[in-house]
């Protein structure tokens, strides 16, 4: 743990307001989009990264410090998707994918976070059937790879920060990790018509 | 004559893609890694397999969706509203246990102090020449 990480885990303890304001502010798109691709409803998704933020408040006595805080959320958040993709599929209301068509980016006015630069409209379009593309090759992942991805390619997690949180050795995070890549390259592969046949 | 390290058997079509992610990923070792350049520079269907593998992996690191833009006070909401307002209320002043026992201790220490040095000297100034044993001349 840092300083800082330090420094803000005595304050949270402290229940100080501003130190639990501070950690849903750092953390909320983080743990809001691995949440909503997990789940695949905003609505339902809203719902729960709210529960985590609670959950991680509730809990904060119970976090010893042997990991870095962002990975003892990010472990929150994970089982929380589990528990509520279970209880969905229970309810059969689980839908196969993500809600609608992306509405990434539409915050910041259309602009993907990782460009530099203002692409032309048919780029732009392109991207966003892509987008789309890849998101419904994620929701057709099992729970275990959906969330590998997550939280390597899309959360940008090392692969150590994975084995903390997920629990796997490095050698079955990897393995399960190419796994899901290729099926994603295939869907998109198979919906392009760029499969081999 | 210096001889230079074994190089690594060529790989294959489906050894090249098992390592698609490893080499992307830069998490294979340097032979490894060259044995999969080679293999690319060499044959144009893994090439572009390796070239579509990299765009969806790319494609991944571009799904970012912001939370919405009042979540922080719902959050804050819902806290609020679970524990009745309680769970960002002062906690109140914690008894200074320890400063009390470090006190304690001292007074006790003092008190010790007092009674054991100051005892002999009581003695001291009540001296009297010890009684003579009873049926003794005077």
């Amino acid at each position: 743990m840092t300083l800082r990480e330090r420094a803000l885990l005595a304050r949270l303890r402290e229940r100080d307001e501003t130190a639990f304001t501070e950690v849903v502010r750092d953390y909320q798109n983080r743990v809001f989009n691995l949440v909503y691709r997990m789940i695949g409803s905003r609505e339902e998704a809203e719902d729960l990264a709210q529960e985590v933020f609670v959950t991680v408040f509730k809990s904060i006595e119970q976090f010893r410090g042997d990991s870095k805080f962002s990975t003892w959320l990010y472990r929150i958040a994970a089982n929380h998707c589990k528990n509520r993709i279970k209880y969905l599929s229970r309810r059969h209301t689980a839908s196969g994918g993500l809600d609608g068509v992306p509405e990434q980016n539409l915050a910041d006015g259309g602009r993907a976070p990782l460009s530099g630069h203002v692409d032309a409209p048919d780029a732009i379009l392109e991207g966003r059937e892509i987008e789309k593309l890849v998101q419904q090759a994620i929701a057709a992942l099992d729970d275990e790879h959906r969330l590998l991805v997550l939280l390597r390619d899309v959360e940008e997690l090392s692969y150590q920060e994975i084995v903390d949180i997920t629990g796997l050795n490095e050698g079955t995070v990897k393995s399960r990790l190419h796994r899901a890549r290729m099926q994603i390259k295939e869907y998109i592969d198979r919906h392009t018509g760029k499969g081999k046949g | 004559m210096p001889t230079s390290p074994p190089q690594p058997p060529p790989l294959d079509h489906a050894q090249v893609q098992e390592l698609f992610s490893d080499f992307r990923d830069g998490s294979l070792d340097p032979a490894r890694t060259e044995a999969v350049r080679t293999h690319l520079h060499g044959c144009a269907s893994c090439r572009k397999e390796y070239m579509a593998f990299a765009d969806t992996v790319s494609s991944l690191m571009k799904l970012k969706t912001p939370a919405p833009p009042d979540f922080v006070e719902t959050v804050q909401g819902a806290i609020r509203r679970r524990s009745r307002g309680r769970f960002f209320a002062r906690k109140p002043p914690r008894f200074p246990l320890e400063l009390v026992s470090l006190i304690t201790l001292m007074i006790m220490l003092v008190v010790y102090l007092f009674l054991t040095i100051g005892e002999p000297k009581k003695v001291r100034e009540g001296t009297s020449p010890p009684k003579a044993p009873p049926g003794a001349p005077r």
